[in-house]
Order: C-alpha cells, then sequence, then structure tokens
C-alpha cells in the first residue's frame, strides 16, 4: 500500500501524523507492505502523475503554512481536481480541508499585520470560513459515518463473507459476527476539534459525517465535512485514524484491503468503546 | 471619570489584600481580579516601578525571573516580583498593587515580571518593559495556545516600540517575534551530545521562514532547539549576541563571550561562570539570565559573584533515595506533549533501570468535559520502549488511551500496569534492583503526586528492612522537574497556587 503524505513538515500540528503510523501499522499488521511517500514544500505531489497510490494525506497545520500550501497547489490545481475526478482517494484532516473552499476570512484583524484579511483558496468545493484568530472553538465530536458508496465489488465479497460466515456458525450451531464491518452500513465516529474557524456549506456538499452531539462544519449544522468520491475531509482530529478504529477499517475495505486486523486492534476497540459511552452520557459537557 | 475608578480599584484591591490576610489565603490574584473588575484599564494607571523588566516564553519563565529578581536584590534594588503567583493579566496587577501605598505611591525601583505570552493582548499596551526576554516557544496546550507560530503572532502585534528583547537565538520561533523591535541574541554553541537533525515527534521549526525549503542544523538539541541554516537561499540562525561555549557538565561551568565591543572599564568580554543545574533547560535560562544583567550594565565578573549568591530555589521532597533505589517526581503539565518528551529524554538518559508512573493525565477535564488527548501522538513516549524501562503504571480516566499509545510506541503490554486508583499503582510497583521510580504528574495533581511519593518509599522502606535510611534530596544530576516542564518545582510553591494559576489560565481561555 501506497500513502502520499502531503507536507508533513508543517502539516503535523496536534499528532495527526500519528494517523499515518497507526496505518501503517495496521497494514503491516495484515502482512502487507506500507510505503509513504512525503511530499515536501517545493516538489510536485506524486498523485498528480501516477495512480498507484492508494491514499493521499494532508493535516492540520498554522494559519502561515495554510498560505504557503495554497501558493504551492495554485499552480496544480487542474490535475489535483482531475486525480479527485478520478478517483484517487485522499483523507484530509483539521484545517487542511479550509484549502478546498472558496476562502478563509478573518474576522480578528487585529493578529494580522497588515495582511489581507480575505485568503484565496483553490475553491474546488462550494464552501467558505471564517476564522477568529482570538477565539479557539474547543469541543468533543461524536457523530455518524455512512458508507452508502461501498463498490458492488466489496458489498458482493461482505455479502459472500457474510454467507459464509453464517454458513460456519450454523455448522458450529453458534452466532458468530465475522466480517460484517467490510460492509459497515452506519459507524459511530468520534474525536476532537480544536480550531480558530468554522466552515459554511455554500452549496451542495456530501458531508462526510453526520453529527450526533458537537459541533458539525460550524455549530449550527449537524453536517460534518465533505465526502466527494473518493475525496474525504473532516475537521475531527484525535488523531482520526487511532480514535476511530471502525472508520479506520472502513477505510481500508474502501482502499481494498478488505477486512483488516488493524494493529492493536483490542486496545484501539476498548478505548473507542470507552469514549463513546463517555461522550454519550447526557450531561457529558462537549464544548471547553 | 478613569482615575476615579482607579482609585475605587486600588481601595478595594488593597482592602482584600488585608481580608486575604486575615482569612489567611495567600498567593491568589484575587487582588488584581477585583481591582481589573472595577477599574477594566487599572493596568493603565497603577503607578510603575521605573523600570520593567519582563521575562517571556513556553518554558523557564519563573526560573529566570526569580534569578533575576535575586540578582537585583543582592546588589540593592528595590525588587517587586509576580514568580510566587499568577502571570496573567490579574496576577500582574496584584504584583503592581503589592508595590503601591494605599495612595498609590510607587515603592520599588524594579519590576521584575513573569508574562504569559497569550495575556500579550491584556498587559503590554499598558506595561512597557524596558526589556523583555523570550525564553522559547514550543506546542503547549492545543486548546489553550493553538501552536507557536500564533503564541508568536499575539507576541509581535501587542510588542511595545521601545522594548528591547533579549531573544533565544537557538529557538527561531522565540527569535522571529516582534521583528521591528531592538533585540540581542543568545545562545550557547555546539555541545557533547548534539544531533544534525531533530529526532523528535515535534519540530515546529522545519522549514526555512525565507524560502520554505527544509532547514538542516550546524546542531541540533530538540525539536527546533538548535542552529539552523538553509541549504537552497543561505538563510541562518542570527548569529549571537552573547553565548555559553565550552559547557562542562563534570565541572559544572561554562566559558561566557560577549560578541560584540565591550565598553567600560574594566570589563572583559569572556570569563568562566559557574553553572547552577547541570540540564540543558536550566543552562539555557542561566544564559538568558546572565545575557540580560549585562544589559542592565553588570560586568561579567558582577555575575561570577552574583551566580554564587543566587540560585535555583530547591523544590522539597522531590528525590528520595533508600538503598539502591531512587523516588523522583516530574511535573509535566498536562496535554504538554513538548515538556512530557523532555521529560521521557531526562528519565532515559539516566542510568539503571525505571519504573514510571504516569500521573499526568488531565483528570479536571474528566470532571466537565472530556480530556483531548492528541497531544498523546505528539510526545516521545517511543522513547520508553527501552530495556531499562521495566514498568509503566498509568490510571485514570484516559488510561485505555495511554495503553494504546504506548503499545504503538513499541511498549510491550505486560510491562505495562493499569491500577483504579493512585495507590493500587504503589501496590503494583515492581521495585527491581537498582532503580528508580519516576512519578509523572501534572499540575492538578501535585500534592497526589507528594502523597505517592511518600507511599512508594515507605514501601521500599518496609521490603528493604529496618535498616534503610532515605535520604531526601535534589540530586546534583539535576533537577527532574526542570527537564520534565522546563520549569522548576518551585514554579508551583504550593498546590494551592499551583490550581490557582492553571484555573486563571483555563478562565483567561475560556474568556478569550
Amino acid at each position: 500500500m501506497k500513502v502520499e503524505v502531503l507536507y508533513p513538515e508543517v502539516a503535523n500540528l496536534y499528532g495527526e501524523l500519528g494517523n499515518i503510523r497507526y496505518l501503517k501499522a495496521s497494514v503491516e499488521n495484515a502482512g502487507l507492505d506500507f510505503e509513504r511517500i512525503d511530499t515536501n514544500i517545493g516538489s510536485r505531489p506524486a498523485f498528480l502523475d501516477q495512480t498507484d497510490i492508494d491514499l493521499v494525506y494532508m493535516g492540520t497545520m498554522t494559519e502561515n503554512s495554510q498560505r504557503i500550501i495554497l501558493a504551492e497547489l495554485a499552480p496544480v490545481l487542474d490535475d489535483f481536481k482531475a486525480a479527485i475526478e478520478r478517483g484517487q482517494h485522499f483523507l484530509i484532516t483539521g484545517n487542511a480541508l479550509e484549502l478546498f473552499g472558496s476562502g478563509i476570512k478573518d474576522l480578528d484583524p487585529e493578529l494580522l499585520q497588515g495582511r489581507d484579511p480575505e485568503t484565496k483558496c483553490l475553491g474546488v468545493f462550494p464552501f467558505h470560513t471564517e476564522r477568529k484568530m482570538l477565539h479557539r472553538f474547543n469541543s468533543l465530536y461524536i457523530g455518524q459515518y455512512t458508507d452508502d458508496e461501498a463498490s458492488e465489488t466489496e458489498v458482493a465479497e461482505g455479502v459472500a463473507a457474510e454467507v459464509a460466515a453464517d454458513i460456519a456458525a450454523d455448522a458450529a450451531g453458534d452466532a458468530v459476527d465475522v466480517a460484517s464491518d467490510v460492509v459497515a452500513e452506519t459507524i459511530d465516529v468520534t474525536g476532537f476539534k480544536s480550531q480558530f474557524t468554522q466552515s459554511y456549506y455554500d452549496g451542495d456538499i456530501k458531508p462526510l459525517f453526520t453529527t450526533e452531539k458537537g459541533p458539525g462544519f460550524n455549530p449550527d449544522v449537524k453536517e460534518e465535512g465533505i465526502h466527494y468520491k473518493n475525496f474525504m475531509a473532516t475537521y475531527i482530529i484525535g488523531p482520526l485514524l487511532i480514535v476511530n478504529p471502525l472508520f479506520t477499517k472502513a477505510l481500508l475495505a474502501e482502499l481494498g484491503l478488505g477486512d483488516v486486523k488493524l494493529a492493536f486492534e483490542d486496545a484501539a476497540m476498548d478505548a473507542f468503546n470507552a469514549r463513546i459511552k463517555e461522550y454519550r452520557e447526557p450531561d457529558r459537557g462537549f464544548y471547553y | 471619570m478613569g482615575k476615579l475608578r482607579y482609585g475605587a480599584a486600588l481601595l478595594a484591591a488593597k482592602l482584600s489584600v488585608v481580608a486575604l490576610k486575615v482569612t489567611r489565603h495567600n498567593g491568589t490574584n484575587f487582588p488584581g481580579i477585583v481591582a481589573l473588575k472595577i477599574c477594566p484599564d487599572f493596568l493603565r494607571y497603577v503607578k510603575k516601578p521605573k523600570r520593567i523588566i519582563a521575562v517571556t516564553g513556553t518554558n523557564g519563565k519563573t526560573t529566570t525571573t526569580n534569578l533575576i529578581a535575586d540578582a537585583l536584590r543582592e546588589t540593592g534594588n528595590k525588587v517587586i516580583c509576580n514568580s510566587a503567583g499568577s502571570n496573567i493579566n490579574t496576577g500582574i496587577a496584584t504584583c503592581l498593587i503589592s508595590g503601591v501605598s494605599v495612595f498609590g505611591r510607587e515603592r520599588y525601583d524594579t519590576a521584575v515580571l513573569e508574562i504569559d505570552e497569550r495575556s500579550a493582548r491584556l498587559v503590554y499596551p499598558y506595561v512597557h518593559p524596558d526589556y523583555l526576554v523570550v525564553m522559547n516557544l514550543s506546542r503547549d496546550s492545543i486548546m489553550r495556545n493553538g501552536h507557536p507560530e500564533y503564541i508568536s503572532s499575539i507576541l509581535t502585534a501587542y510588542m511595545p516600540e521601545k522594548t528591547k528583547l533579549i531573544v533565544n537565538a537557538d529557538d527561531l520561533i522565540a527569535s522571529a517575534v516582534a521583528p521591528r523591535n531592538d533585540r540581542v541574541y543568545f545562545g550557547i554553541k555546539d555541545m557533547p551530545g548534539d544531533k544534525k537533525e531533530s529526532t523528535n515527534l515535534i519540530n515546529d521549526m522545519a522549514i526555512c521562514p525565507k524560502c520554505h525549503h527544509l532547514l538542516k542544523h550546524e546542531y541540533m538539541r530538540y525539536s527546533n532547539i538548535g542552529r539552523a541554516f538553509c541549504p537552497e537561499c543561505g538563510f541562518s540562525s542570527p548569529s549571537y549576541d552573547f553565548y555559553a561555549e565550552n559547557v562542562d557538565i563534570d565541572k559544572m561551568q561554562m566559558d561566557f563571550h560577549i560578541a560584540g565591543e565591550v565598553t567600560g572599564n574594566g570589563q572583559q568580554s569572556e570569563m568562566t561562570l559557574k553553572l547552577f543545574n547541570d540540564s540543558l533547560f536550566n543552562i539555557y535560562n542561566e544564559v538568558a539570565f546572565v545575557t540580560l544583567m549585562l544589559q542592565l550594565g553588570y560586568s561579567l565578573k558582577d555575575m561570577a559573584k552574583l551566580i554564587d549568591l543566587v540560585g535555583l530555589r530547591k523544590s522539597r521532597f522531590n528525590e528520595t533515595h533508600v538503598g539502591d533505589k531512587a523516588v523522583i517526581n516530574m511535573l509535566c503539565k498536562a496535554g504538554n506533549a513538548y515538556g512530557t518528551s523532555r521529560g521521557l529524554e531526562y528519565m532515559t538518559s539516566m542510568p539503571g533501570n525505571k519504573e514510571i508512573m504516569l500521573y499526568n493525565a488531565n483528570s479536571d477535564d474528566a470532571k466537565h468535559w472530556s480530556e483531548n488527548v492528541c497531544w498523546l501522538y505528539d510526545a516521545d513516549f517511543e522513547l520508553l520502549a527501552d530495556d531499562c524501562v521495566k514498568q509503566i503504571i498509568v490510571y485514570g480516566e484516559r488510561a485505555y488511551d495511554y495503553r494504546l499509545r504506548l503499545l504503538m510506541a513499541g511498549i510491550p503490554d505486560e510491562k505495562v500496569t493499569y491500577v483504579s486508583s493512585p495507590d493500587e499503582g504503589v501496590k503494583a510497583l515492581k521495585l527491581v534492583e537498582n532503580d528508580t521510580v519516576f512519578i509523572m504528574y501534572g499540575t492538578d495533581k501535585i500534592q497526589l503526586a507528594a502523597r505517592v511519593h511518600d507511599e512508594v518509599v515507605q514501601r521500599i522502606k518496609a521490603e528493604a528492612g529496618n535498616g534503610a535510611v532515605a535520604t531526601e534530596e535534589v540530586a546534583p544530576a539535576g533537577d527532574a522537574e526542570v527537564a520534565a516542564s522546563g520549569e522548576v518545582v518551585e514554579d508551583v510553591v504550593s498546590g494551592e497556587v499551583a490550581a490557582d494559576v492553571a484555573k486563571s489560565e483555563e478562565s483567561e481561555a475560556k474568556e478569550a
């Protein structure tokens, strides 16, 4: 499996590269090779020219780094869009997603030092971002991911596996739930948000998650993130793939790896289940 | 109107000081809270000493502030200082209130103020330091501080024009603060143990600020601390105006140099100075301290004498030895991956076996919401995947998260023990031969950590039999707290004060 990490020298705040370390450990745990391609500022991203990259990842960065990366990506925007259209898989977390909207507007001008309060972004998707550098939005998150675009092959494989499992269970006279995660319809997703920004949909965008508790793309909506073809983006940090083993399994299944046993899956599930239970407590505060 | 409000605020604040004394509540920033409530721009009106020296940065503020204040007092100055209290606007107001009479007359000639980086917006419009030492800027609480570049932008935006900066040249984030201000740079030339590149999970200055290519380093200490250069465009860390070299831990000394022209009678441009402490953090604190004092007109000769007179205030009961075992408490600010990594580096650099009680999850968070655990993946827990680490004890709400993190760090499950309470952890210790037990704790667990320390010592004594004698000391090998958090434990004079500081930080963050 080949994963390209965009600009890890700056897009690494809040433990974000833990996502990639966990992916590597999980892929290797499944007995597969894992190749990480780090693309630094000044280099052309590999996925623009190669079609053998399974996943492209980019995580949270500083506001200054956002401007640097925007300048990097603007000249290759057409190729970037083409890659999204051809079905390249992307996972974009934290404020990295803001680069794909129309722009970021600074509402607290005090810290701008004369900079333009409007930052033009790539305009790939119809949404915009508002930033308040004197306000930090901290919250917990719980929601759901619905995998309704699982490819027919995966569904077929999954169904076959389930049928096989049923037969096996019948034969053993025991109820066994095998491989159901491969075609998981709806799974719980959890994590944190810690950001200076809120984003607002300006057009028809399919969200990545539906919010159960906590803020969506902004506190007024239930929708969270962006899901277009194989492009996935969310504000949720955690790191996302570590605090969400079910989502990680679903992602690996979508990448064609089938039902992978994650690295330290039992430990990850214990932490996940404890967090979900805690967050569902009726009096649990969600905002810091 | 403003003046009237100010007078009322000062009177109320002074009365609150009396009330606190009567009710035996010391060390709070309550008078400042009262004053700012009545008069929001109280800091503008309150009389300040003629000379204001300030210290800011993520780590080392309290230590350096204390060194400066002690040295100035030793040389006959009348100094007020806030280091025993809070370092946000209310704490600074409390400190300045203590310096004026009830009629508003200033009674001191110098203020030495430790100022929280995020409080810049609330402090610098009214309090203009003549000198400001910027120690370093590193990743801190995700919720409160965001990232160090953000903190740097706050300092730059609110820095008074005429303030002269004393800046750490080995930290490119700190040295970029307020580029228009007059400044001098300090640093430490190459040392034994330096690396060529960062091996830590956090390096917040990986790219050249000019051309954005990856930086390289003449020498690198940890994270982004070292001397950087850009092979693409020629950018490099600023030259030192004042620096240490030949740092000799065995002899506990360094050669201190003034790079520029030295003026004045009998002034020397270099001198061997005694080290207060062997931990790298404290050597930086000392170099910053000496550099600041030289700005005030003291000579290196004066500094050699002053270093003998002032010193790091030793914490009590943070290290105990019994037979072949030691128990060391390490303060790690909750949620601070950078400080935790320094602690882990310090621990694993020590000889002998280690058992580690990881008691630094933020339990207070569990009361009103739930801890954001992202920081666990910024902290170098991989350092604990070492044969010398025999056992790691974890408890609390985030035990499952710790378990997963430690497994990912390559630590076998059997080395990690999960307990339901801190005291269970004491019973669970293996106490192998030639062992040091490290208790890592956050600012919300100061009293708990002291109690656990005593319980561990009692258990070791009981198992060693009647002959065992415990010696309490701060080991010459260094102050563990310094390594852990960059700030010695005096930062938290008592649990009460620490809790207070933590609370005020929290409430200020919420306000912001």
